[in-house]
């Protein structure tokens, strides 16, 4: 395989994640869909089933989700609530939900709740996955236990008795996974790129569409022959706050005349920086890594995530940060004020675009303040 | 209009029931306690969540800050305007759930001339109970912003079967119904609080003196039921729902004292009296209404509003009778367990699609309802979830149900005369036909 051919797979994937299912669902697999990045993929792969990360499309709309949902609810679970009702994940024989932001724990509610108000509501088997990041050791054994009830599901809809070898196996695949993408990060953090940063978020989301045994040889076919570097002096953006899930705010911002360098959220950059310890008791690694490991709305200490935040600045030497929340954002607003002092005190400019809808958002608004931005920038003398 | 000659007596406007004054008395004393040993005195306190094992902290003879109540205070006394400038000022945008972060920017604004009794002093610790996403952010801000005091955390774990009927299981057949897996977690982490507690405060939790504390939750829950047969039974209802409301939620914050359950006693022989003697809030009662959803804390007087031109009165509100249904754990030998059980699905059990319904139905047959008012509040969307559903499932039950939807931040936000117009209207196309 060929670079080119890599991420022209890695594209089609990334704009057609539905499509990708039903072809595998076609050719025998079953699949075990997930939102979020707190599943551990581990778990169904060492059962010999077949992972794929579900995610909104602003696009999708049902007139159900009006009917039931409030409208506070994140505009990406709204969307997932609707494809769920129009039919979209039928061909998952399970969807884990994990527990980590409030509003898909309230998502796994509601769809168990739907089936009594939409007889025809065609919901597939639902797992919560009551993962709590809170940093103890009480939170650590509870983690345990919800790991091996997942296990536990997995194996009963059809799944492998999950064997410590066939774990350390999977544990192993994912670490691949997870070093590829930085190995690969460099072709849109370098100082001469080949790769946009819409193109880094479908890149870094293939690593969970794909399955691993396409995953693997299309990143290394794309870190060892990438495309073309291209030079690039626009600014550097790290962009930071709600998932993008979808490429519209990167592409606005690239448009508008900047370079995302970097994402800061659960599905960018910082979902691959930590790798699964591979010595010890594998169950325990993957609590670990499951718990501390990976970015999350609810995970804390701050500073700790702030640092890992200070970190991906420096690593990918962004040089202003965007931070975009979800227009009922609750959570990551506390953490703003704290997070553009440690901006301030690099002399890293910021701007703060909060309360942004995820449907039917005021894009000329967006791409004006991001604009306008970008300009106060120029106007610094170097 | 009702002959006047032989209507039952209408407990006049200003004229309290004896409990309810009783139960304003010892709130303030409580107070007035709380100044003179931690204000002045320098004693250990503990701030902690609404819905959190404030049982602990009531044996050790620990006082308990709960936040929504400094919130209360504060708003109470027009601070609130104040505090969101503040707010405005250091970054914090205005979506973010403000209410319960009130008490964290009397800290941040450092005025002790300016907050509520003064602000409230450096606490022994802070207890957050990590239910939706944010307690963990403002708690450690808040943490350090006393200048580093320890943040203690309960995390939440999530049921994964809402078995129906839930009231039903919620006293004595608690283990299945919030799943062994999650109590198991639950009585570990509130170890550990005790662990703390203990260590910060140098006194102990004797074990049976939590234990009696248990048994009169229990016991305070059962005279609370007991309240709630009297009151859906008389017709018209003998107290109205504000001072229900002060009574319950008096024995509520202070659950697990002799007080609570000798004011509770009480309480029920005052509503039979008055029972028996005819006297009424409404004496012309025509129509019960429940109060769906957050309390209209600050304009409690909305509740009476509809009384004198129609004779619709609310008689039941989710805080009626939660602390018999909802608090209530039996218990053999494990007090601890009965006290993990107690909190560890509250909040679900009047949010979530199902179970909220299910109970609220279940209350407006026993109070005899025939109609529902559900506040939604804007800029707090976890108290907004669910209630489209909620909604959904009491009309299907036969219950209309008017949906306001409003600020609670700002009471001047608030708009009287278009909610009183819009309760008006539904009453006379929905509820009276
Ligand atoms: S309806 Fe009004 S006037 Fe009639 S009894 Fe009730 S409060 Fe009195
Ligand atoms: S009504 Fe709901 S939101 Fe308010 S304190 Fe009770 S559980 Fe919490």
């Amino acid at each position: 395989m060929t670079g080119a051919d890599a991420l022209a797979r890695i594209r089609a994937v990334y704009a057609d994640r539905l499509g990708e299912a039903r072809r595998r669902r076609a050719a025998g697999a079953t699949l075990v869909g997930y939102f979020l990045n707190a599943v551990p993929v581990e778990l169904i792969l060492a059962a010999g089933l077949d992972p794929i990360r579900l995610v909104g499309d602003p696009a999708r709309r049902s007139p159900l989700t009006e009917r039931y949902l409030e409208e506070y609810f994140d505009g990406e679970v709204q969307s997932l609530f609707g494809a769920a009702m129009e039919g979209d994940f039928a061909d998952m024989s399970l969807l884990v939900i994990p527990r980590t932001a409030e509003t898909y724990l309230q998502l796994y509610y509601f769809l168990k709740e739907i089936p009594k108000w939409e007889l025809q509501a065609s919901v597939p088997p639902l797992h919560l996955f009551d993962l709590l990041q809170t940093p103890h050791w009480t939170v650590a054994q509870y983690d345990l236990g919800r790991m091996r009830a997942l296990a536990a599901r997995l194996e009963e809809i059809g799944g492998a008795r999950i064997d410590e070898a066939a774990l350390r196996t999977a544990i192993a695949t994912c670490n691949r996974l997870r070093s590829l993408l930085g190995q690969a990060s460099t072709l849109w953090q370098g100082d001469a790129p080949s790769l946009s940063g819409v193109d880094a978020l479908a890149v870094i989301a293939a690593a969970s569409v794909l399955h691993p045994d396409e995953a693997v040889p299309a990143l290394e076919a794309l870190v060892a022959d990438p495309p073309p570097v291209r030079r690039d002096d626009r600014p550097r953006v790290l962009l930071k706050g709600s998932p993008q899930s979808d490429p519209r705010v990167t592409a606005l911002i690239e448009e508008a005349g900047a370079r995302v360098v970097a994402h800061d959220h659960v599905a960018g950059d910082t979902t691959y920086d930590t790798l699964v310890s591979e010595g010890g008791d594998p169950w325990e690694a993957l609590v670990h890594h499951y718990q501390l490991g990976i970015p999350g709305l609810r995970a804390y200490p701050q500073r700790a995530q702030d640092q890992r935040f200070l970190a991906l600045v420096e690593r990918s030497r962004a040089e202003v940060v965007i931070f975009f929340h979800d227009q009922y954002d609750d959570t990551l607003g506390w953490e703003y004020p704290d997070q553009k002092k440690l901006l301030d005190a690099r002399g890293i400019p910021s701007l703060f675009l909060k309360q942004q809808p995820y449907l039917d958002p005021p894009v000329a608004e967006q791409h004006a303040a991001v604009a306008g931005f970008l300009a106060t920038l120029q106007k610094v003398p170097a | 209009m009702t002959d006047t000659a032989t209507r039952p007596p209408r407990a006049p406007e200003g004229e309290r029931m004896a409990a309810t004054l009783a139960a304003q008395a010892y709130q303030k004393a409580t107070q007035a306690r709380f100044r003179a040993e931690v204000i002045e005195g320098g004693g250990d306190y503990v701030i902690a969540d609404a819905v959190a094992p404030h049982e602990i902290f009531h044996t050790m003879d620990v006082p308990v800050i709960s936040l929504p109540w400094y919130s209360a205070v504060i708003s109470a006394k027009q601070l609130s305007p104040y505090y969101f400038g503040l707010m405005d000022e250091l970054g914090y945008h205005d979506g973010l759930p403000r209410y319960t972060s009130l008490p964290f920017m009397t800290t941040l604004a450092n005025e002790p001339e300016r907050a509520p009794y003064g602000g409230l002093p450096k606490p022994t610790m802070i207890l957050e109970r990590l239910r939706g996403d944010y307690g963990q952010k403002i708690g450690e801000q808040w943490a350090r912003a006393f200048g580093g005091v320890p943040l203690v955390t309960i995390d939440n774990s999530s049921v994964t079967e809402l078995t129906p009927g839930w009231f039903r299981h919620a006293q004595s057949d608690w283990e299945a119904l919030y799943e062994p897996h999650r109590l198991d977690f639950q009585v570990k982490q509130i170890e550990n609080v005790i662990a703390v507690a203990e260590t910060l405060t140098h006194r102990s939790l004797d074990p049976g003196a939590f234990r009696q504390v248990m048994h009169r939750v229990n016991e305070a829950g059962e005279l609370v039921d007991r309240a709630k047969r009297i009151i859906a039974a008389a017709r018209p209802a003998p107290v109205s729902l504000p001072e229900q409301l002060t009574n319950v939620m008096a024995a509520t914050w202070n659950r697990g004292s002799q007080w609570a359950v000798d004011h509770l006693r009480t309480y029920c022989e005052e509503l039979e009296a008055r029972v028996a003697s005819g006297v009424a809030a409404c004496p012309d009662e025509r129509v019960r209404l429940l109060w769906v959803n957050n309390g209209l804390w600050f304009n409690t007087g909305f509740y009476r509003a509809f009384e004198e031109k129609y004779g619709a009165t609310f008689v039941w509100s989710m805080y009626s009778n939660f602390l018999s249904d909802g608090y209530r754990k039996y218990f053999t030998d494990d007090p601890l367990r009965a006290l993990a059980a107690r909190h560890i699905s509250m909040n679900e059990q009047l949010h979530l699609p199902g179970w909220m319904a299910e109970w609220i139905i279940e209350q407006a047959r026993d109070y005899g309802c025939t109609g529902a008012v559900m506040l939604v509040p804007i800029g707090d969307r976890m108290s907004a979830f669910g209630t489209k559903l909620c909604a959904m499932a009491l009309e299907q039950g036969g219950i209309p149900t008017l949906t306001l939807t409003a600020s609670m931040v700002d009471a001047r936000l608030w708009d009287n005369a278009a909610m009183i117009r819009k309760v008006e209207e539904f009453l006379e196309q929905r509820v009276l036909k």
